[in-house]
């Protein structure tokens, strides 16, 4: 189990390290050699050429830099947004809960990411709509489980001697609640990550997200699929990228969940 | 009292379904700019444009559009397609039959591929066949449907040969389109089916059925399973707004022609009628599904508490 969340975290940060770096490297990942076309891997190219003749690698690394740029805004925007709504929600009770209640249950009430298809659909393709169509779509998880994390805190003694004492609202959230709601939510949004991930490249499969020539996993797929029997690199090279990244996102998610100890949390 | 629960859970139902078709109603006015120039270009004629924004409606006060939106659905009228000029409804009618199959054959291989391996990993727990069973569902999980769905194209289709590539001819072309949006799926529920069985297993019940020296083939298959079920069934129930979105993704992979493709063509053509259309029946199958599981639930097991 050690070596797996060992090997995990190296695949991980090898790709954060080679998407940050992305632009300083020697990459061009739209030049089109005409010589190259559909290429398959040697040993000087070790992932071969695309339709178009341009370096598959380069093209897979400034995919994995899109890839992980939407995760990260969208899991940051959906973290924030989320557990502020339904810290909110739990902390004030009543009305505002209740409304809290009825928007959440009608989010979920959407399967997967059939809205965010919608959304990113209607909005018009692209990467800036595609980011706010899942942060509309993600938001929700993190808002339920605060929520519900917050109303079992909300009366434990320690926030009610703060409220005696006369510290504000703001500041018993802050102090008091959210530390102890934050491993799950920690949890929450390592699952959420390797959600986004699969999203952003599902939406450029079906090419609402990232539009050409920029590069992402999923279009790079979509763009294969097309010359899969004579260069099946194509496709292979960005799947076995996606699921490299997500498998080792959800394996740490696991440990993480593991070592937190926390009961597994339904999914919906 | 279980009469009580059904109005409570049907209440609460249609009032999910009231707010769904409120927000794809909505949807239409999230394209940015003049919904109506998006459709038909900017090289429409104005008489034109004012035809089209005069036949969705979108000309009237937005409460007025909303009061008609929903007034049209009670009567299963949909509007109208933008380019084929046909009526939505039945439109999904003929798409709708290839999505259903689709679905319930992923739904099957999923059953049969999760109950195995998560019994096998109950039963024989922290073996190498736990592990395995295990790895194998977390590899599940992780692989999403626009990655399986080429893959099994290149091996089975391309490489062996023994299923067509795509579209929708027969039993054959069945098994890869199910199969991929059946993985997840699968993966999950044997997760859920071998948490179940662990639970059920350290039951008194168990070991009192194999004290009476009951085969274990009896016990786990009569006794453990059938309790185990309850959970499994809930997860499947809640499963199958994934199993649904995933068909997006997986029919436009194999060119299947069901309301997936039927959505997603929609979208490329800015034939937004269709896409409110398919994305509100969607989501209307999935709460109903939702709906009879919780009932199915409660029927199922008398221990389950009603409040």
């Amino acid at each position: 189990m050690k070596a797996c969340y060992n090997i995990s975290m190296f695949i991980l940060l090898a790709w954060l390290v080679l998407a940050v770096f992305a632009p300083v490297l020697p990459l061009h990942p739209d030049q089109i050699f005409l010589d190259k076309i559909l290429l398959s891997p040697d040993w000087q190219q070790w992932l071969g050429y695309d339709d178009l003749g341009r370096s598959i690698s380069a093209r897979l690394i400034m995919g994995a830099r899109t890839s992980l740029t939407v995760a990260i805004i969208v899991v940051a925007i959906s973290f924030f947004l989320g557990t502020f709504l339904g810290l909110m929600g739990a902390w004030l009770g009543g009305f505002w809960d209740k409304c809290l209640i009825i928007i959440v249950d009608l989010f979920i009430a959407f399967p997967g990411i059939l809205l965010a298809i919608a959304l990113a659909g209607l909005l018009g393709p692209g990467l800036i709509n595609a980011v706010i169509a899942l942060s509309i779509v993600s938001w929700v998880g993190f808002a339920r489980l605060a929520r519900v994390q917050t109303l079992t805190i909300k009366n434990r003694d320690h926030v009610n001697a703060a409220q005696a004492l006369g510290t504000p609202n703001f500041l018993i959230a802050i102090k008091h609640i959210l530390p102890l709601i934050m491993a799950p939510l920690i949890i929450e949004a390592t699952f959420a990550f390797a959600g986004v991930v699969i999203a952003e490249a599902g939406l450029s499969f079906l090419g609402l997200g990232v539009q050409p020539p920029d590069a992402s996993w999923g279009s790079m797929i979509r763009d294969g699929t097309r010359y899969m029997l004579i260069a099946p690199h194509m496709v292979l090279a960005p799947g076995f990228a996606i699921l490299s990244l997500v498998l080792c996102i959800n394996l740490l998610g696991d440990t993480l969940r593991d070592k937190m100890d926390i009961r597994e949390q339904p999914t919906a | 009292m279980f009469l009580n629960y059904l109005i409570k859970r049907l209440f609460s139902a249609a009032f999910v379904l009231l707010g769904i078709t409120t927000l794809v109603f909505l949807l239409i006015h999230l394209v940015p700019g003049d919904p109506v120039e998006v459709m038909l270009g900017e090289t429409a004629r104005s008489a034109d444009r004012e035809a089209l924004r005069q036949a969705l409606g979108l000309d009237l006060p937005v409460l007025q559009q909303w009061w008609q939106y929903l007034m049209g659905i009670a009567h299963f009228d949909l509007g109208e397609s933008l380019h084929s000029k046909r009526a939505v409804s039945q439109l999904l009618i003929e798409r709708l039959p290839a999505t259903a199959i689709l679905s319930i054959a992923s739904m099957l291989i999923a059953i049969i591929i999760a109950l195995p391996l998560g019994i096998m990993a109950a039963v024989y727990k922290d073996s190498i066949w736990d592990r395995l069973a295990m790895m194998t569902a977390m590899l599940g999980v992780s692989i999403p449907n626009f990655v399986m769905g080429p893959l099994l194209i290149l091996i089975f289709a391309l490489w062996l040969g023994w299923f067509p590539v795509s579209g929708k001819e027969g039993f054959a072309s069945l098994i890869l389109p199910a199969l991929t949006l059946g993985t997840a799926l699968a993966a999950i529920l044997s997760r859920m089916v071998r948490a179940s069985m662990l639970e059920v297993l350290q039951e008194d019940y168990i070991r009192a059925a194999r004290a009476r020296g009951l085969t274990e083939c009896h016990v786990l298959g009569l006794h453990a399973l059938r309790n185990a079920a309850l959970p499994v069934i809930t997860i499947l129930g809640m499963q199958f707004g994934a199993l649904l979105a995933g068909a997006v993704i997986t029919e436009t992979i194999f060119a299947w022609p069901g309301i997936g493709q039927l959505m997603i063509e929609s979208i490329q053509k800015r034939d937004y009628p269709i896409v409110q259309a398919c994305v509100l029946l969607i989501s209307f199958t999935y709460v109903l599904v939702n709906l009879l599981t919780d009932i199915l639930y409660t029927t199922l097991d008398p221990r389950v508490k009603l409040d």
